[in-house]
């Protein structure tokens, strides 16, 4: 198998023939599937060959021998292939190598899976493309025996085009995982540290003239009016006349001609006259429709879309949502699972859900990853807010041992990190752009501060002027503070340093990325933060540390009983323990004695 | 109710109860509520909480190690007598002084109380007063307990009075406020009738201090063959409570939940003080300054056992 392992190693390389990313939406061959599962989707979930090499030079032995089973989606080191390990900010291989960027340690565990596939019945022009959702953290895609494709950044979908080497029937697919990979330097979060295709896989079928992309612009105005934009890329499999539809509820519409030749297509601004604002107590979702058609009048494709009016605006330092200031009564959510780790159900989605809104909680920040794709469609139906984090995390490159200590640090203003880190923020971006429930974007956390974060800040604000961009790590590097986050973020800023940041001047919204510690038996003293909404009129709330404790199940020797396994219970050194178990939940999803204060402050703050 | 000058003990057979009270030991040794001995040893002075998080994170189990010996080991300096108004100390008490008393008016009494005065295992150390009075128009025995701070010495994790049952409680309902409160998390907290089933420790990941309800009236604790033993706030006032199946170095020793010993015995611990939990960060923030127990301080509850 064709491997070029110098990418894992080269900056330059972290996405290798994957296609553009976009949004979110989900296409299906017409209005009736809508709601169920779309027939251009073929789940490729479920039990796969495996092999497994503890590293690079044993991979040729290892993978020569009989294959075992593997689920996919999961984590190999709870399907018994290499070390369970949870460290916060060290990087994984402490103690171990001395390494610094862009090093890849020699520790680095291959996973190889593999498994058939056929294609699904499809029209003529129709192309097949390959979505993996979430793989840690580096992968190469082989498709019989050909090389397709590789890719870095473990938390964002990618996908490769596999129409020019895939026949009817008998295709292998081989996903070759590598641990580690020169991003593992970006991707130290706080976390237990694990390998593998851990979301879900799916082969996606592309009909003959498809929207790749939409980007839909919602805004609510003061006087409750609205307005509505709509921009559309398109990819055809042949040549192909016909048009292009689209509806929102019963309040605007468009159509326009499309050929082959039309990749992008903008509609002009609707003036809306009157639309029902979009908000956490009244989480109002216009249906937005979309059909493909051929000259013929057939349906091609049909995508739906739930889209919200709504309005995010720092104003004279004071953070509001659709003109009103918003108090961000906020929790920090891991995806978390007591089973499967990061490997988590719809099901624990949905009770997460419920779980929030009946904490009164009315945000969450995706920390400190882009999460499942199914995660910001809830909170655009339930009303949670959300800041949607970046995949960056570099704590162990600039502190130490609590000190900061930044001789050298990434991405810093090192320019060789630039292209990968801005090509996080464009999946992160191009994928939840339309969510009425994303407030803000984040560019990740606690990676210090230089040049190429201020382009990743940048690159937000032309993006999208629509939604201000927080970074919590200029606190470390003051000097970048006029460069860099529309938010003054802090954590853990006990409530007296939130009034010096007024008395000494600061003019920017107030924003506790992180509050409340909730490890262990926590969160006293959180009535004292709920007063500085009443005594700082810019001071924008926070966001709990936070939602559910990440412990495994693990089986007790002594007594044949389950426990709740925390870092080091695997053996694994280094590791820092129990400090990932810092939920309002505990790992089975059941609520610490904390939430009785939280469901109380908050609930009083926002009714 | 009629008193037994015993050559060790002080023993009182009331309505509905039997007590002994033991001078070797220094405390109440015995106690029988519903013809169902309550306790396993005498109560013993409670001064260490299991570390939280927390309290590890901003070293305050380091800083206040010593109270973890002074939880494990008082010394009762004297201890005196109260029957009919009549004091009786040492001297009268233990044999030979007892024998005079066989035939006393004072067998039969209608009020008697037993003090026992402790001095902590510390350096300096503290005075803790326990009174245990009962009088022959009440239904248990009324429990004063005093501490009284000196200077020079560490935070308190704890400030109170734990009592050891032989048996592990079916559960325990109580009047006062809903869930688990400190003194910097009573917020939210519900006034009401509220009840656990069973007698459970709080699953943090790392065993640690849990399960305190503060702003009490009233709590009973059921045995599993139905029998009840209450404790009540007396004077108007509130106690804060806490029962677990197992100590606070029980507690600190497990690195999980699934360490700690299997049930066996219930611990009762009574709070005159309670230090809150803290919150803001867990590396270094102590709690707030009103939600720490200075030892310098004097720290008071009372209630009855019934």
């Amino acid at each position: 198998m064709d491997i070029d392992l110098s990418y894992l190693g080269d900056l330059s390389r972290y996405r290798v023939n994957c296609r553009d990313a976009h949004s979110d939406h989900v296409h299906y061959k017409n209005s009736g599937e809508v709601g169920e599962a779309s027939s251009f989707s073929t789940s490729l979930d479920g039990s796969w060959d495996f092999w497994w090499s503890p590293d690079i030079p044993h991979m040729d032995e290892c993978f020569s021998k009989a294959p075992c089973q593997i689920a996919v989606p999961g984590h190999v080191e709870l399907q018994g292939h290499g070390q369970v390990q949870y460290i916060n900010t060290m990087y994984p291989w402490e103690g171990h190598e001395m390494l610094r960027p862009p090093m890849v340690p020699e520790d680095n565990p291959v996973s190889r899976y593999e498994r058939a596939f056929d294609l699904p019945r499809s029209e003529e022009g129709s192309r097949f493309i390959l979505r993996f959702e979430g793989v840690e953290k580096a992968y190469y895609v082989h498709v019989n025996g050909r090389f397709i494709g590789y890719a870095e950044d473990s938390f964002s979908a990618h996908e490769f085009d596999i129409t020019d080497v895939v026949e009817e029937k008998g295709n292998i697919l081989t996903v070759t995982v590598f641990k580690h990979s020169s991003a593992s330097w970006v991707e130290d979060q706080d976390f237990f540290r694990f390998s593998g295709i851990f979301r879900p896989v799916s082969l996606i079928v592309l009909p003959v003239a498809h929207i790749e992309d939409l980007d839909t612009k919602s805004d609510y105005h003061k006087d409750g009016s609205g307005s509505f934009s709509l921009s559309l890329k398109l990819s055809y499999g042949k040549a192909f006349h016909g048009r292009v539809r689209w509806k929102l509820g019963g309040i605007a519409s468009g159509e326009a001609d499309i050929d082959e030749s039309v990749s992008s297509i903008s509609f002009g601004t609707e003036e809306l006259p009157s639309v029902r604002p979009y908000s956490h107590e009244d989480p109002y979702l216009y249906d937005l429709t979309l059909t493909v058609e051929d000259s013929d009048g057939n349906t091609i494709e049909v995508v739906p879309y739930r889209i919200g009016f709504r309005h995010v605006e720092i104003i004279d330092g004071v953070l509001t949502y659709n003109y009103k200031r918003l108090l961000i009564c906020g929790v920090n959510r891991h995806e978390w699972s007591a089973e499967g780790g990061r490997v988590i159900t719809r099901a624990e989605m949905e009770a997460d859900i419920v779980t929030i809104k009946g904490l009164e909680c009315n945000a969450v920040r995706t920390c400190h990853y882009p999460d499942r794709l199914e995660w910001y469609s809830l909170c655009d139906e339930a009303g949670i807010y959300l800041m949607a984090e970046t995949n960056m995390e570099s704590h162990g490159s600039w502190q130490k041992d609590g000190a900061i200590e930044p001789s050298w640090n990434v991405p810093g203003s090192e320019e060789a990190w630039l292209d990968m880190m801005i090509d996080r923020c464009r999946s992160n971006y191009e994928a939840f752009k339309n969510h009425a429930s994303v407030i803000s974007w984040s560019l990740g956390n606690e990676s210090y501060c230089g040049t190429v974060i201020q382009a990743m800040n940048d690159w937000f604000k032309e993006k999208d002027p629509s939604r201000p961009v927080h970074y919590e790590g200029v606190f470390n590097c003051p000097e970048w503070k006029d460069r860099v986050s529309d938010f003054e973020s802090q954590m853990y800023a006990p409530p007296s340093r939130i009034r010096a940041y007024y008395q000494d001047g600061g003019a920017k919204p107030f924003l506790v990325c992180e509050y409340m510690h909730c490890m262990g038996n926590s969160l006293g003293g959180f009535t004292e933060y709920d007063g500085l909404f009443d005594e700082l009129p810019q001071y924008a709330g926070g966001f709990i540390w936070d939602f559910i404790d990440q412990a495994l199940w693990k089986v007790d020797e002594a007594t044949g009983g389950r426990y709740l396994a925390y870092g080091g219970d695997w053996g694994e050194k280094r590791s820092d323990y129990e400090f990932s178990a810092d939920g309002l939940l505990f790992a089975d999803r059941s609520e610490k004695p904390a939430c009785q204060v939280v469901r109380h402050v908050y609930g009083n703050r926002l009714r | 109710m009629e008193t037994v000058f015993a050559d060790l003990s002080l023993g009182v057979k009331g309505p509905g109860l039997e007590a002994i009270f033991a001078y070797d030991k220094g405390g109440l040794e015995s106690l029988v509520i519903g013809g169902r001995q309550q306790l396993y040893r005498c109560p013993s002075l409670a001064f260490w909480r299991a570390t939280t998080d927390n309290d590890r994170g901003n070293g305050f189990s380091k800083k206040s190690a010593l109270w973890m010996g002074a939880d494990m080991f008082s010394i009762v300096t004297s201890y005196s007598v109260n029957v009919d108004g009549t004091e009786l100390g040492k001297e009268e008490l233990r044999a030979p002084g007892n024998n005079r008393l066989l035939d006393s008016p004072l067998r039969k009494a209608h009020e008697v109380s037993i003090t026992f005065s402790h001095a902590t295992c510390t350096n300096p150390a503290a005075e803790v007063r326990v009174t245990y009075s009962m009088s022959d128009d009440w239904d248990g025995v009324r429990v004063d307990y005093e501490y009284r701070g000196v200077e020079g010495l560490p935070s308190l994790p704890v400030c109170g009075i734990r009592f050891c049952l032989p048996y592990v409680v079916a559960g325990y309902d109580w009047q006062g406020l809903s869930g688990e409160t400190y003194p910097d998390r009573l917020a939210g907290a519900q006034e009401g009738h509220w009840s656990i089933e069973g007698l459970p420790v709080t699953p943090y990941v790392i065993a640690q201090e849990c399960g305190m309800h503060m702003g009490t009236q009233l709590v009973r604790f059921h045995h599993k063959d139905g029998g009840v033993l209450t404790i009540k706030a007396v004077d108007g006032c509130t106690i804060n409570f806490q029962a677990l199946p197992c100590s606070p170095l029980e507690l600190e020793a497990a690195y999980h939940p699934i360490d700690l010993p299997l049930p066996r015995r219930t611990y009762i611990t009574i709070a005159a003080a309670v230090r809150g939990v803290g919150g803001i960060d867990s590396w270094g923030s102590e709690p707030g300054p009103g939600y720490q127990i200075d030892a310098a301080g004097t720290y008071h509850t009372a209630f009855t056992l019934c």
